[in-house]
């Protein structure tokens, strides 16, 4: 089989993965080699659906011993199948790494024989970068369920993330759509790579380390396969980043591939929810927000009307106005239209005077959103006194 | 007063160095080749002096830390017309009253800041929008054409990343660039920084990647376009 067909068939088999970051890493170019990797990340080109590509995302191989009802390369499927040489993914990822169409590699597969085998199968990819062309780019290895703790851990040392996919967000849900999986098979790598790290983080002084997937590891959720509510969703990610410390969980928007009966009809991906997930996500990890702030027992489901912070602020009306004046960091956060960037800018001008909206405005808050929850001068008194539902129609 | 200089950083930092030295009152600096000459203008031209333009850099750096340098810089090289006016404006608050300098509710100050920040973005997106191909004798040649003269911010980067491979980046709107030899970087411009003959195979199997990644039941135009300017699609291999 050409190359460029392989590449069609593995590439459009491994794209349903979303995650794309290339960034945490910083590893430096080893002497004679190339390729390193920057904490930022880069992103190098967007495909039509608008998401980013900044690795190599194939899978090694598509044929598969299971048969989960979401995934395209399951057992009973009748697809063309195709399964890459090790030469042939490496001489792919150096080629178009020198050409910089490309961060790095990221690698899966489909389960081949038995897990240890299809680990070892990536492994020695990712040796063969590593050791036989010295290349420092950033590399994303999946770890396969199952897969023994020792082919793990190996990999760990190759890595510059890993990640096991949850998939589907609840037990009974993933028993019924992977009757080969369970969340053992999925917990088992990942808390075996938490140990791993910790331990390594805790050791950085000790000279000669090795670096252990440094750039953390990641999840991924389908939203909209099973009937899990958003609360359900953002509590598990909440617990993932908490007790697990993974770096990221992606969510991706259902897309049938299968017909199967086990799993919904619906006209179009839900990517609106995905967005809003995204969204709640975002407020975990960089706002302050806890997730039992953002949804409760009451509020199951995110409002795809507003975002989470301006649906958080309409639920909250004792907590604002906010006073950009004297108001600290973290509150300043809450404000909706409000973003990181901003909050600093608005933290250090402050020292210099007073902050007018027309400052806001070029700083780049959204005064269509941010004026209603503001202290301010230049706004009118009447905007600060209405009601919730009045801010609602009025947005 | 208008003071004239070389079109080059070092011409504008040589300026700043005349107007302390001869307490100037600046209305405008702007570089001489693309002066306009009006009427009851009173004009000043500057010959650039690189120690004096060092002494400044200097001066700025001990004041207001090499963050500012770097911030200077990355202004300085938006090319937007008004920038220097506003930097002179802000690297005078630096050696006059350093305590109010960083005071970004003032406009020139505020333009420095804001500026800086649009054209570092577009060199770390620029890190990923190169696109190198292979050209005779395994020079790897890349072209693009930044909003902001941005191409010499690139440099550390790839030689970082590539450091033994020989490599050239055009910007060909302004016909400069910057060429490594496997040990420097030079900046070139002229017959140097002309396109050599390029074959390379891989493109096509980029390409193909490309297509096969997308997903078409998310299709949205909107945000790839927010992500990557329409702008810079001519010279990325995958656009063609």
């Amino acid at each position: 089989m050409e190359l460029l067909q392989k590449l069609e068939i593995l590439a459009g088999a491994a794209k349903y993965d979303v995650s794309c970051s290339s960034s945490g890493g910083s590893r430096t170019t080893q002497r004679g080699g190339f390729g390193n990797s920057c904490p930022a990340g880069v992103c190098h080109s967007f495909t039509e659906d608008g998401r980013c590509i900044s690795l190599l995302k194939i899978l090694l191989t598509n044929v598969c011993l299971y048969d989960c009802a979401y995934c395209a390369n399951r057992k009973s499927n009748d697809v063309p199948r195709a399964t890459f040489k090790v030469e042939e993914v490496v001489k792919l990822t150096i080629e178009f790494y020198k050409r910089n169409y490309i961060e790095g590699l990221f690698l899966s597969s489909g389960v081949i024989k038995n897990p240890d085998y299809t680990m070892e199968a990536l492994l020695r990819v990712a040796k063969s970068l590593r050791e036989e062309h010295k290349f420092g780019g950033y590399i994303h290895l999946k770890a396969i369920p199952g897969a023994s703790q020792d082919l793990i851990t190996l990999a760990g040392y190759y890595a510059d993330r890993m990640s096991v996919n949850i998939e589907i967000p609840s037990e009974p849900s993933l028993k019924m759509l992977a009757p080969d999986k369970n969340f053992e098979s999925v917990y088992s790598p990942m808390n075996r790579l938490r140990t791993k790290i910790l331990e390594h983080k805790g050791n950085l002084k000790k000279r000669g380390l090795k670096k252990f997937v440094p750039a953390g590891q990641s999840t991924q959720m389908i939203i909209g396969a099973s009937p899990e509510n958003d609360l359900n969703i953002i509590t598990l990610a909440a617990s993932l980043y908490k007790t697990q410390e993974l770096k990221r969980v992606y969510y991706s928007g259902y897309i049938p591939v299968n017909e199967d009966g086990r799993l919904p009809v619906i006209s179009a991906p839900p990517l609106k929810r995905e967005n809003r997930l995204y969204q709640a996500d975002w407020l975990m990890r960089f706002y302050g927000f806890s997730y039992d702030e953002i949804l409760d027992k009451n509020n199951p489901w995110l409002d795809l009307e507003f975002d989470p912070k301006m649906a958080w602020a309409l639920r909250h009306p004792e907590f604002f106005p906010i006073d950009l004046d004297c108001a600290s960091y973290e509150e300043i956060l809450r404000v909706p239209g409000v973003g990181v960037k901003s909050a600093k800018f608005i933290v250090h001008s402050r020292k210099f005077g007073k902050i007018r909206l027309e400052h806001l405005k070029k700083m780049g808050v959204a005064l269509k959103r941010a004026k209603f929850f503001i202290a301010n001068p230049d706004v009118p008194n009447e905007w600060r006194k209405l009601y919730p539902e009045q801010v609602r129609t009025l947005l | 007063m208008i003071l004239l200089t070389e079109q080059s950083l070092e011409g504008f930092l040589s300026a700043v160095f005349e107007a302390f030295r001869l307490k100037l009152s600046v209305q405008r600096i702007v570089a001489e080749e693309i002066y306009i000459p009006q009427m009851f203008e009173d004009t000043h031209s500057i010959t650039t002096n690189p120690e004096n333009a060092a002494r400044v850099w200097k001066g700025i750096q001990k004041n207001a830390g090499k963050n500012t340098v770097f911030m200077v810089q990355a202004a300085y090289l938006s090319e937007l017309p008004e920038m220097e006016i506003s930097l002179w404006e802000y690297i005078k608050g630096i050696f006059t009253n350093p305590e109010q300098a960083q005071n970004t509710l003032e406009p020139h100050t505020f333009t420095v800041f804001q500026t800086a920040n649009k054209v570092r973005k577009e060199a770390h997106d620029m890190k990923g929008f190169v696109r190198f191909q292979k050209a005779e004798n395994d020079l790897m040649v890349a072209v693009v054409e930044p909003t902001y003269n941005i191409v010499n911010l690139l440099a550390e980067h790839f030689a970082n990343r590539f450091p033994n491979m020989q490599w050239m980046i055009v910007d060909v709107k302004r016909g400069l660039g910057i060429h490594y030899d496997c040990r420097d970087v030079y900046e070139i411009c002229g017959k140097a920084a002309e396109i050599p003959k390029i074959d390379d195979e891989f493109s096509a199997l980029w390409k193909g990647y490309y297509k096969f990644v997308n997903i078409k039941e998310r299709k949205n135009p909107r945000l790839q376009r927010r992500c990557l300017p329409v702008k810079y699609w001519k010279h990325l291999t995958e656009m063609g």
